[in-house]
């Protein structure tokens, strides 16, 4: 399912992902929650009619997912992928998306919003972000007639996505800044320039392996090009800071990175029980370790691959069958092993 | 027994709730048991809860909403109370129904409360037509007064046939 394998991007060593969403919703219809099992359904069926008359048939690189036609590990899959969010899923029973996978554009139906489109690019590429999910935006447009009013702009369920409906987001990996003890300040001073850090999956999901969610708070009032390039500029700082604090780590405290990198590495080659959140943080030493040149074990890729690889729903789907956390943690233990003492990714049984 | 939540997964979970003296059972599955207990939790921060937050305090310092009759929204039968308890609007109409409370809360949440970004594909035509129109208007008045009658009545045909597009337009759009 993933695309994210293979091209990983601008500036790859810190920015993971860029994502673009812009949320939607059809005059005439209650907001999903408060729509019933028909509404819901009728809905959808409009969405479906407005993709399948985009121009140029591109409509037909959307393949169509119900949520409630697939088993609970395939939906935590799309989830862990970042194609779907997880409020789509805690709607499981009347939501669904459409999904482009060589586009990287999912528009998921009966989220919060009716309509969620999404463009998700490898590294940072805002700009190629943006103008996918605005052109699928027209093409819905053109078929759908959109909650819109002169002041409030798009209008949306909540009050916070109002104006623009548009929200940008960029995954950083900031191993360099969290050792040296500077993100506090990062989160403040994002903070008080409008945009919010969060962990990996959005509102609620904790820090892990040092990774950053950063993504404009305000939606309304501003201009979709201004809350990019706003972004933007805020975005470029953070990568020169954790450069910088990864050169100050490499001139100042070389002996004491290295230990940790290599710990790290000791602890991932040998371990035989892994949780995921401790495995995120050693799997981060050895991307900052491969980064400076420290070690050349893996590659950044590679790393990147471990790293979506080892999540709870994707570790299953890989060993293909149901497992509780206590093995979860063995074969996640495992299946690192085997990819760091050359084993390559293949799951193999002792 | 399937959960009463997601109405998928197998329910494992008995939750026994009481709301204003009124017992609710439900039967829920280990995914949806956890978001229930997150969401119940005293200490747990969403955008949601702070916005319910939001909502209760500018129905306080409006007191006057509390002695009006509620207000329900055309659309979908919701109150003003109904956002302060969920956190969300019912439907595109509340924001029309309760736009006078709706304007000085959004600046609170946005800093502002003009949209100055895209506009949809179907308006931007209306837009675009209702522009030319007004050019034709007072080029209208100028002919009046200039007493072309000739050239005037040409107009008024261009400006029919404007506001002819403009209805279709905005038709489609409902």
């Amino acid at each position: 399912m993933s695309t994210s394998l293979t091209d990983i991007g601008p500036h790859h060593d810190i920015v993971i992902s860029t994502r673009v969403r812009i949320a939607r919703n059809v005059e005439g219809y209650s907001f999903p929650h408060k729509l019933n099992d028909d509404t819901s359904f009728a809905l959808m069926k409009d969405v479906q009619t407005a993709v399948k008359a985009f121009p140029e048939h591109q409509g037909d690189d959307y393949s169509f997912v119900r949520l409630k036609q697939l088993e609970s590990l395939e939906r935590q899959v799309y989830v862990e992928e970042h194609v779907i969010s997880p409020a789509l899923l805690a709607n499981a029973g009347r939501s669904g998306f459409f999904y482009n996978q060589t586009k990287g554009t999912s528009i998921m139906v009966n989220e919060e919003d009716h309509i969620r489109i999404q463009n998700m690019q490898q590294g940072f590429q805002l700009e190629a972000a943006w103008n996918e999910a605005d052109q699928v935006d027209n093409m819905l447009g053109k078929k759908l007639p959109y909650a819109f009013d002169d002041t409030f702009g798009y209008l949306t369920a909540c009050p916070t996505n109002l104006g623009t409906g548009t929200r940008v987001s960029i995954m950083l990996h900031l191993p360099a800044l969290t050792l040296m003890g500077h993100i506090d300040g990062f989160i403040q001073a994002a903070g008080q320039l409008g945009f919010a850090v969060r962990g990996l999956f959005g509102e609620g999901s904790e820090y892990m392996g040092n990774l950053y969610q950063v993504s404009n708070q305000i939606t309304l009032g501003l201009e979709e090009h201004e809350i990019i390039s706003r972004l933007e500029d805020v975005v470029v700082q953070v990568i020169q800071k954790e450069r910088l604090a990864r050169r100050n780590l490499f001139d100042n405290k070389k002996i004491g990175l290295e230990d940790r990198i290599f710990r790290s590495l000791g602890i991932l080659s040998y371990a035989r029980s892994l949780t995921w959140k401790e495995a995120m943080q050693y799997l981060s030493d050895l991307k900052l370790g491969t980064s400076l040149g420290l070690i050349s074990t893996c590659t950044l890729e590679e790393l990147r691959t471990l790293m979506e690889l080892i999540q709870p729903a994707k570790l299953q789907q890989h060993c293909g069958k149901l497992m509780d956390e206590t093995e979860r943690d063995r074969q996640r233990a495992e299946l690192i092993r085997c990819k760091i003492n050359g084993g390559g990714t293949q799951h193999v049984n002792e | 027994m399937v959960c009463d939540q997601c109405k998928s997964r197998k329910a494992h979970v008995h939750v026994v709730q009481k709301v204003n003296g009124t017992t609710i059972e439900q039967y829920l599955c280990e995914n949806c048991a956890a978001e229930f207990q997150a969401e119940d939790s005293p200490f747990s921060f969403s955008v949601h809860e702070f916005l319910k937050g939001i909502y209760y305090d500018s129905a306080q310092v409006s007191q006057q909403d509390h002695n009006r009759p509620l207000k329900v929204c055309p659309g979908c039968g919701q109150t003003y109370r109904d956002y302060q308890r969920s956190g969300l609007f019912g439907c595109p109409e509340c924001y029309r129904t309760f736009r006078l409370v709706l304007v000085p809360l959004t600046k609170r949440i946005q800093g502002s409360v003009q949209h100055v970004g895209k506009i949809p594909v179907k308006l931007e035509r209306v837009h675009r037509f209702e522009g030319k129109k007004q050019q034709l208007q007072s080029a209208l008045k100028d002919a009046v007064q200039k007493e072309a009658y000739e050239k005037a009545a040409e107009i008024r045909d261009q400006i029919g046939l404007l506001n002819r597009k403009i209805e279709q337009l905005k038709e489609e759009k409902q």
